[in-house]
């Protein structure tokens, strides 16, 4: 090793101030990252949710981008989506500005670290509700009620959900790779032949290349691809399963999550329900039940 | 097909610039705190020495994507809440910093002595020596193995998709997300990948034989 | 009486539990060149070492030109040693040869000597290069100049650590063994350009194994052996007529080896 005698005590002293540039480098970089709004959510513990995102002047909302049609970019980029559409319906409801949204793009398996360390103020990424979630998060009330369905090709000889029934064991069904993957098949189609695979494009790539007859899918893209391609897809008609879908927030905050199911309510069964209306329409094809005075049943 | 790729490229096209950013920031800020680093692995009394090697030690034994999660997700409990950009990017610096400096330290080391006595001789202070001396013959041993940690960089970065900075990996992974087509994505993006790494080898190849007049 | 350009005054050193320098006096007066010689392990290149502050020293006092090398004052509690910036400026005035000659091997023999002059006294680019031909040309290497210390045999890439050491002017030349890792053939030319050096009044203190040149360039021969300054006087006083008894066989084993 050079230098190892003791001459060089005074070299090493003066080696510190030149490593200090490199000190100094790590600090800017550190320094320009905690100007950040989030942060403001995250310091402000026992202070409430709402108050800070009104103070901010946005939401901040952790949402995935690569799963249509909750949260997916369009043509030009935009994020959208029913999730999407659910964040911009709480936004003008705080600040009569829909526009009013910040997105914090992250992996499903974030979506409750990110609440419980204050990245984001809320979590709007179609996530299941379960009593195993609840005791880590708030949930809103539900803003859909997620289903099953088959979905089926036009160019196919097997077309609606009787047909396929009437199929027996020759009817051939595509689905995402599941431990109760061919439970769920099987209430569908009792005596279906069953094809799992990894990922959700590749179950639906199956049906488009004739391997299947028919992909077991999520009732929402069933929904969307049918909106999107009504040459290309077709829904079975068969619905089944139930999933709540609902936001999720940080627990010990009951004004945020108060504020949150009222908006949710309101924009769902109340007076201002257009925004919700238009989504449910543009991403699933789909009509709200009319809704009637009275006797509230919601 | 080609129809497809050329409006799916402006997207991948994004993620890409994003991929070049990140690795560019980090290899910057990695090189700085490296060479930093190794000087004082090189020159340092101990009580810099042994908190630099055991802080070296934990981030080269630790997996790139835990530092990010570590930074990400663990420092809101110090006090210190960061944006996933400087997270990911201050996770990955650091992460490559300990391998710089290993890299540094190990030129630098491999220069004589004498070579400092005679800087020494003639008047030179440290940080001269360091800067006409020292480091113009360590960059000849410093360059080869620091290139070849470049690419590794570059691959690296992809993991601040999982934070969500839409680089060249999220990008692709949207753009399936919305066309349901992932294989000519996947190949385009790979291109991509593909091109960054062959300009960077071939500028390697150029760095060192620009270095390569000293002899031995 | 003028004071001595370098004047040591009761040098220690200690490596770990060895004893490496004991008591060590000498002075080197103006125009001098002083030759240590003895045998390996006596100290000797370790003194040379101290007087530029390669090596620091626990004990004693070196002063060149009146002011302390290696600490900000004279022996006595509380004196700190040297910072690096202090040594850099002191070093300046004393040039260093060293055996293994250390010419920076990324710089031309005209860069090498130029580096001193423009990084360390602040010369132009130019007043610089004309100094540094100048020394060159001194040394006899006019014609390689643009070469690389890898271009260079042995005895040529010595006279550049010569020119590169001289052109800083410096007030005192440390010679450490400068010929030892030559070849026999090339140690002549090496030897005649220190010659010329001594002739034109350059202070230097050499530590050498060749004898004759010991008795041919040196004012005055000093013998250690063990860590400490055991004769001193005149080349004739301790290379023709040595009194003392260590000395003695220490100059019959050198005979023997044929020098």
């Amino acid at each position: 090793m050079t230098e190892r005698n003791d001459n060089d005590a005074a070299a090493r002293r003066d080696f510190l101030r030149l490593s200090g540039v490199g000190a100094a480098v790590a600090a800017g970089v550190a320094a320009t990252a905690t100007l950040s709004a989030q942060q403001a959510a995250a310091q402000a513990p026992a202070g409430s949710t709402l108050r800070t995102v009104l103070n901010r002047g946005k939401l901040v909302v952790g949402t995935g981008s690569t799963n249509a049609p909750w949260h997916f970019e369009d043509d030009k980029g935009q994020l959208t989506g029913m999730d999407i559409a659910v964040a911009r319906i709480l936004a003008r409801g705080l600040f009569d500005d829909p526009s009013k949204v910040e997105f914090v793009r992250q992996e499903p398996a974030a979506r409750i670290p990110n609440i419980t360390t204050g990245k984001v103020d809320i979590v709007i990424q179609f996530m299941t509700m379960s009593p195993a979630r609840a005791q880590l998060v708030n949930f809103s009330r539900p803003y859909y009620i997620e289903g099953v369905a088959l979905l089926t090709s036009s160019r196919g000889k097997l077309k609606t959900h009787k047909e396929l029934v009437d199929a027996g064991r020759s009817a051939r069904a595509s689905v995402l790779q599941n431990v109760d993957a061919d439970k769920l098949v099987a209430k569908a189609l009792p005596s279906a032949t069953v094809l799992q695979l990894d990922t959700q494009a590749n179950v639906i790539q199956a049906l488009d290349s004739g391997r299947v007859d028919a992909a077991v899918v999520d009732l929402s893209t069933v929904g969307w691809l049918v909106k999107r391609n009504p040459d290309k897809y077709l829904d079975s008609g068969f619905h089944y399963e139930t999933m709540l879908y609902g936001a999720a927030m940080r627990q010990g905050d009951l004004d945020w999550s108060r504020f949150v199911d009222t908006c949710l309510n309101v924009n769902m069964h109340g007076h201002q329900t257009d925004m919700y209306d238009r989504a449910l329409d543009e991403f699933f094809g789909a009509k709200p039940p009319r809704r009637t005075p009275g006797f509230p049943n919601i | 097909m080609i129809d497809f790729a050329l409006r799916t490229l402006p997207f991948l096209w994004d993620g890409l610039l994003v991929t070049l950013h990140v690795s560019a920031v980090v290899l910057v800020v990695s090189l700085v705190l490296g060479v930093a680093a190794g000087v004082g692995f090189a020159y340092g009394p101990l009580w810099v020495r042994a908190p630099l090697r055991l802080c070296s030690d934990v981030l080269r034994g630790t997996p790139l994507l835990v530092l990010i999660f570590c930074v990400y997700y663990l420092l809101p409990f110090a006090g210190l809440n960061l944006q996933p950009f400087p997270a990911a990017v201050i996770a990955l610096s650091a992460f490559k910093a300990a391998h710089v400096a290993e890299i540094a330290r190990g030129a630098i080391s491999s220069i004589a002595p004498g070579q400092s006595d005679a800087g020494k001789a003639i008047g030179l202070t440290f940080a001269q020596r360091l800067a006409w001396v020292v480091f113009p013959q360590a960059l000849r041993r410093f360059l080869p193995p620091w290139v070849n940690s470049v690419t590794d960089t570059v691959k690296g970065s992809s993991l601040v998709s999982l934070v969500g900075i839409v680089d060249l990996m999220l990008a692709a992974q949207q753009v399936i997300g919305r066309t349901y087509e992932p294989l000519p994505v996947y190949v385009l993006a790979a291109l991509m990948y593909f091109a960054i790494n062959y300009a960077l080898s071939v500028a390697s190849r150029r760095l060192e034989a620009r270095f390569a007049y000293i002899r031995e | 009486m003028t004071e001595p350009l370098v004047r040591i005054r009761g040098l220690g050193k200690s490596f770990g539990p060895t004893r490496v320098l004991e008591g060590v006096d000498l002075d080197v007066g103006r125009g001098e060149a002083v030759v240590v010689i003895g045998p390996s392990g006596s100290g000797k290149t370790t003194l040379l070492r101290c007087i530029n502050v390669l090596e620091t020293y626990d004990e004693g006092s070196i002063q060149v030109d009146g002011v302390e090398v290696g600490y900000d004052g004279p022996p006595g509690p509380g004196r700190r040693p040297r910072r690096d910036g202090e040594l850099a400026r002191i070093r300046a005035d004393i040039g260093m040869v060293f055996q293994l000659f250390n010419l920076f091997p990324h710089l031309t023999a005209l860069e090498n000597v130029m580096l001193g002059l423009t990084r360390v006294r602040g010369m132009p680019k130019a007043e610089a290069r004309a100094r540094a031909e100048h020394w060159l040309a001194r040394v006899g290497l006019s014609d390689r100049m643009s070469n690389l210390p890898g271009q260079l045999s042995g005895g040529q890439q010595q006279r550049v650590g010569i020119a590169r050491a001289v052109a800083m002017e410096p007030k005192v030349l440390l010679l450490d063994e400068i010929t030892s890792a030559l070849d026999p053939e090339l140690v002549g030319e090496v030897l005649s350009a220190v010659q010329q050096l001594a002739r034109d009044g350059m202070t230097m203190v050499v530590v050498t194994h060749e004898m004759t040149f010991a008795r041919d360039v040196g004012t005055r021969i000093v013998f250690m052996d063990a860590a400490r300054v055991v004769a001193e006087g005149t080349p004739r006083e301790i290379l023709v007529e040595p009194r003392h008894e260590r000395l003695r066989s220490f100059l019959a084993r050198i005979e023997m080896k044929g020098h």
